[in-house]
């Protein structure tokens, strides 16, 4: 299995399971992952992603084979290009990682273009994190909506020639950001947040294509058994299931 | 064996879903405990439904459970502003039904309001277990949504009833506090996303002696609900306990004016 959507890393609000490089192996070792897409979770709130950029690169260098780094870029913060070529130059960047909602920007303005437009002069797979969690239960000073299905339909479709991964993000949020796509063939998504209705899993695959559906976990914030179960469980063939736990992302990222 | 404290169905057709939970509930060995709740104008859910609307929703319920028997276990809903109609609604089902039930309450009246006191009279001379939905939302309540700290008053002014904490409480850390030191409450994890230490939580403070499982399907998965306790790091006794001891205790404690209940 790979998992397309991990993080490392704590979060403001609560203790956390799985944070430490050690301590995510040995669940993915549990769970039989062999791979993970990992972003720095702490990246969500500094304001210098240069730091949290370089803190995941130093914790994943050691196991290039089990996890694969998402560096996250905000376009809205000074100096960002320089940064992001640290990234590629030093760490060898291959996924970007985005916040629109978190980084306060929008995905089809033209700073969400300008980082789109590095994506593409790189050739990056870039993840967009539309909602991170359930906004209901958000700290009340921190209260971040959740990326606007339009916005990262419009930005699909502006660049077309980009690979888009829409990572934890809902069932509905999905079925509404596809249904602002007119061909998204440069567009897929991970299910760690679907979590439902009964047969989402192959409500997806029926309305997205298999292809387009990831495993992903969004750890350490969700227990990764949700998103396995579902796709475990889900009453689709086993070609389908293969795509979804391996394939896609091994396609989407290089990793074969 | 699981039993799931908290499913719906909605009055109207939705044949396939319910077939796929039911096909579902079969492959895992889920026992479904099952509440209707009326649709408004076919697409939310109407949060004070009249005397009527409770009776078709029942009515439903009644025939699943009469269908499924072995599957489904009745949680008759029931709007408190009614009063003494929603009491009277309460007893026809009771003396109607021969198995296992409960009452499930939504968000027609909050639930620390004495509005809920005959009814919850009515549920413990029957040892009706409760499913009182809570929620603390940041983004705001429903006007009539109880949060758990209401759900905390209801409880300590009737402790000879069980309940189901609804959501325990959808901000589970906020609703853990809430509950705590309550001998009457169970935590239903239902509905909620199936956050990393959820249940590792509910356990620290209420003990998996006070959790019990609910999924909240089918606007949730079965299975997403079901990885809040596979995946925590807890001992397989206590897993037993929330998937289903907790909750067959309970109803086995039933003792119903017909004494039918097995």
């Amino acid at each position: 299995m790979i998992d397309a959507n991990a993080n490392l890393g704590n979060w403001p609000f609560r203790q956390l399971r799985y944070t430490t490089p050690a301590a995510l192996l040995g669940k993915m070792d549990a769970l039989g992952i062999e791979q993970a897409v990992v972003s720095s979770l702490e990246n969500v709130f500094y304001k210098d992603q240069l730091s949290g950029n370089r803190q995941l690169y130093a914790q994943v260098k050691g196991h290039v084979d089990r996890f694969l780094p998402a560096f996250t870029i905000n376009p809205t913060f000074p100096g960002w290009e320089e940064d992001l070529a640290i990234c590629i130059q030093e760490f060898g960047m291959r996924v970007m990682r985005l916040h629109p909602n978190y980084h306060q920007y929008a995905l089809d303005s033209a700073q969400g273009a300008a980082a789109l437009e590095a994506a593409r002069a790189h050739n990056f797979t870039v993840i967009v994190t539309t909602g991170i969690e359930d906004t209901r239960h958000h700290h009340p000073l921190v209260k971040v909506p959740d990326v606007p299905s339009e916005q990262v339909a419009l930005a699909v479709s502006a660049f077309s020639d980009v690979r888009f991964l829409v990572a934890a993000a809902n069932f509905s949020s999905i079925t509404a950001i596809r249904s602002h796509c007119a061909q998204p063939q440069n567009l897929s998504f991970e299910v760690s947040r679907v979590q439902g209705p009964v047969g989402d899993i192959e409500k997806l695959c029926a309305t997205l294509g298999a292809d387009r559906v990831l495993f992903g976990s969004n750890l350490p914030l969700h227990v990764p058994e949700a998103a396995k179960m579902a796709v475990e469980h889900a009453k689709i063939s086993a070609v389908e299931r293969e795509k979804i736990v391996r394939g896609n992302a091994a396609r989407l990222f290089g990793l074969e | 064996m699981i039993i799931d404290v908290h499913v719906h169905t909605r009055l109207g057709p939705d044949p396939a879903g319910f077939q796929y939970l039911l096909d579902q509930a079969a492959e895992l060995d889920v026992t479904l405990c099952v509440n209707s709740l009326s649709p408004k104008d076919g697409s939310g859910m109407a949060q004070s439904p009249d005397l009527d609307e409770v009776r078709r929703c029942n009515d439903w319920t009644a025939e699943l459970a009469a269908a499924h028997p072995e599957r489904i276990i009745p949680m008759w809903y029931l709007n408190p502003a009614h009063g003494d109609a929603a009491c009277r609604e309460l007893e026809e089902r009771v003396a109607a039904y021969s198995g296992h039930q409960g009452v499930k309450l939504w968000v027609a009246v909050r639930c620390n309001d004495p509005l809920l006191d005959p009814i919850m009279r009515i549920c413990a001379k029957h040892k009706l277990p409760v499913l009182q939905h809570t929620w603390f939302k940041v983004t705001g309540n429903l006007p009539g949504e109880s949060t758990p700290m209401d759900l905390r008053e209801l409880a300590l002014r009737h402790p000879d009833v069980s309940f189901f904490w609804g959501h325990s409480g959808g901000d589970y850390e906020y609703g853990a506090k809430c509950a705590r030191g309550l001998p009457n409450v169970y935590m239903d994890l239902g509905g909620g996303e199936a956050m990393n230490g959820y249940v590792d939580l509910l356990v620290e403070h209420e003990t998996a002696d006070h959790i019990v499982f609910g999924s909240d399907a089918p606007g949730r998965s079965l299975v997403s609900q079901l990885a809040k306790v596979y995946g925590a790091d807890i001992s397989r006794k206590e897993k037993e306990k929330i998937l289903f001891r907790n909750a067959q205790a309970l109803f086995a404690q039933q003792n119903l004016a017909n004494g039918a209940a097995s």
